[in-house]
């Protein structure tokens, strides 16, 4: 997938998928009988614009002849760095509910400037408890905002 | 017309005293404060910060309450120049510019014009208020179903200009935002819609997630994959804006005041609009528009102008009519 052809056939297929996935999904929206704009009409619609739009992306993409524009696309070092942030993004979703805001995000914030930032585990875990005392002392105690606050709370 | 001068100098005496100025300072420095972090606009600035000016008298507290919205709405474009994380929907034009002058190390006179820009708009457009409110608030009402529909197809189809050559892929995300927007409860019949047997998007998807997970998360997966330790790798930092670019940012100050202020009077034309339409203007009538979205300091004082004057502009009818103009008319916002 390193030229933009590849990348807008791939993109035109998934697009004419997720068009197709709407208009089924709109299909079964029941509606009420006396509604003149029923409420499947826009996602209908919408549905076949994203459906007819990707097609004719990947198609202009198929008949192009021209030069080719690659994709600066990152190298496996990269690759592997954008997915383990990607990672640590969804632990941190599955974490923030039990552990609560400031300490989720204490231990993403240490684990991530430990990793990315190639610094002495020491120092990225007072950053990340840094970070959390800051959160909690200003989004929850100070502006009231209802985070999910974890064993703190007890 | 009921007009009287000496109601309007009343309230300049009784705006200007040094207490009610110095509570519109706190108002505008912790509206500022709020409004910079991401998701926390200037309404939900004014309801965390409502507490504070309960302890006050009404005049100073209506005051303070002004600025803390005015601050909010400045807040938001900060984060949308310095990291590329705009605020709240209406900084998300001021970010295509303000974030690629920032990478040029001129964040500090993007900031500038975003100030001088929005006070200059703000001024303008409160001139506006104070003069024309009663007989500019009945025009402003007589807007029905099929003026709006106009005015959301024109809001959409600024598509075209802003995706320039790629308009089929402008295309596809105009669309794909819309249907973003359908998720969930129909606000007419309140038939649930493309949730997919998941109770957590009855209630739709907020739009400042999509704008984090847009921009944010995007702005640090870009950093993450070429392990970019400094955000701005240049040698020369500016901390002001220069005459040079206040003289080429005047324009655009003065026509984001216009259409900041005039579309700001359409109940539910929101500043997500308003931004985008100054943007689109300022681009239009550039005589290099393929400077914008390279750091062009017009597409900072367009929108940035426009916010503010869209607030006056709001003003209008909840002043001539008790309407309050920013009923939310997610089409609008999800579109801009």
């Amino acid at each position: 997938m390193k030229s933009q052809r590849v990348g807008d056939i791939i993109s035109g297929v998934f697009l004419v998928l997720l068009g197709l996935v709407v208009v089924v999904a709109a299909f079964q929206i029941k509606g009420a009988p006396d509604v003149r704009m029923q409420p499947r009409t826009l996602p209908l619609i919408l549905g076949c614009i994203v459906g007819v739009a990707g097609a004719a992306l990947a198609l202009r993409a198929w008949l192009y002849r021209g030069p080719a524009r690659t994709v600066p696309w990152p190298d496996r070092t990269g690759i592997r760095r954008v997915l383990i942030t990607l990672a640590a993004l969804i632990v941190f979703l599955f974490l923030v509910q039990p552990l609560g805001m400031p300490l989720g995000s204490s231990l993403l914030v240490g684990f991530l400037v430990w990793y990315l930032g190639d610094y002495r585990p020491v120092y990225a875990g007072l950053l990340g408890l840094a970070t959390g005392g800051v959160i909690y002392g200003v989004f929850i105690r100070l502006l009231n905002l209802s985070f999910p606050i974890g064993p703190l709370g007890r | 017309m009921f007009f009287s001068w000496e109601y309007l100098f009343q309230g300049f005496i009784t705006a200007l005293t040094w207490q009610n100025l110095f509570w519109a300072l706190v108002g505008a420095l912790l509206g500022t404060l709020i409004g910079v972090l991401p998701g926390i606009g200037p309404t939900s600035g004014i309801a965390i910060l409502l507490p504070l000016t309960t302890v006050l008298d009404p005049i100073p507290a209506i005051i303070m309450m002004s600025a803390i919205y005015y601050g909010g709405m400045y807040g938001g474009s900060t984060t949308a120049i310095v990291v590329n994380i705009p605020g709240e929907s209406a900084s998300v034009p001021t970010a295509l510019d303000g974030y690629e002058l920032a990478k040029q190390g001129r964040a500090g006179p993007a900031l500038g014009i975003a100030a001088i820009s929005s006070f200059v708009a703000g001024t303008l457009s409160l001139l506006g208020l104070t003069f024309f409110a009663p007989a500019l608030a009945s025009v402003a009402l007589a807007f029905g179903p099929p003026e709006y529909f106009a005015l959301m197809f024109m809001g959409l189809s600024l598509v075209i200009s802003l995706s320039q050559k790629a308009l089929l892929k402008g295309l596809i995300a105009t669309a794909l935002g819309v249907l973003a927007a359908t998720i969930g409860q129909d606000p007419l019949t309140g038939d649930v819609r493309l949730t997919f047997g998941s109770e957590e998007l009855i209630a739709g998807i907020s739009f400042i997630s999509v704008i984090i997970g847009l921009f944010a998360i995007g702005e640090v997966l870009v950093n993450v994959e070429h392990a970019i330790t400094h955000i701005y790798e240049h040698k020369k930092l500016e901390w002001m804006p220069t005459w040079a670019d206040i003289k080429q940012c005047g324009g655009a100050m003065i026509r984001s005041s216009f259409i900041g202020f005039f579309l700001g009077l359409l109940p539910g034309c929101s500043p997500s609009v308003t931004t985008f339409v100054a943007y689109d203007v300022e681009k239009r009538v550039s005589k290099h528009p393929e400077r914008f979205g390279k750091g062009a300091m017009e597409g900072v004082a367009g929108p940035e102008g426009a916010n503010n004057a869209t607030v006056s502009g709001c003003f209008v009818p909840l002043f001539a009519f008790g309407a309050s103009p920013r009923v939310r008319r997610w089409p609008c916002s999800w579109a801009a």
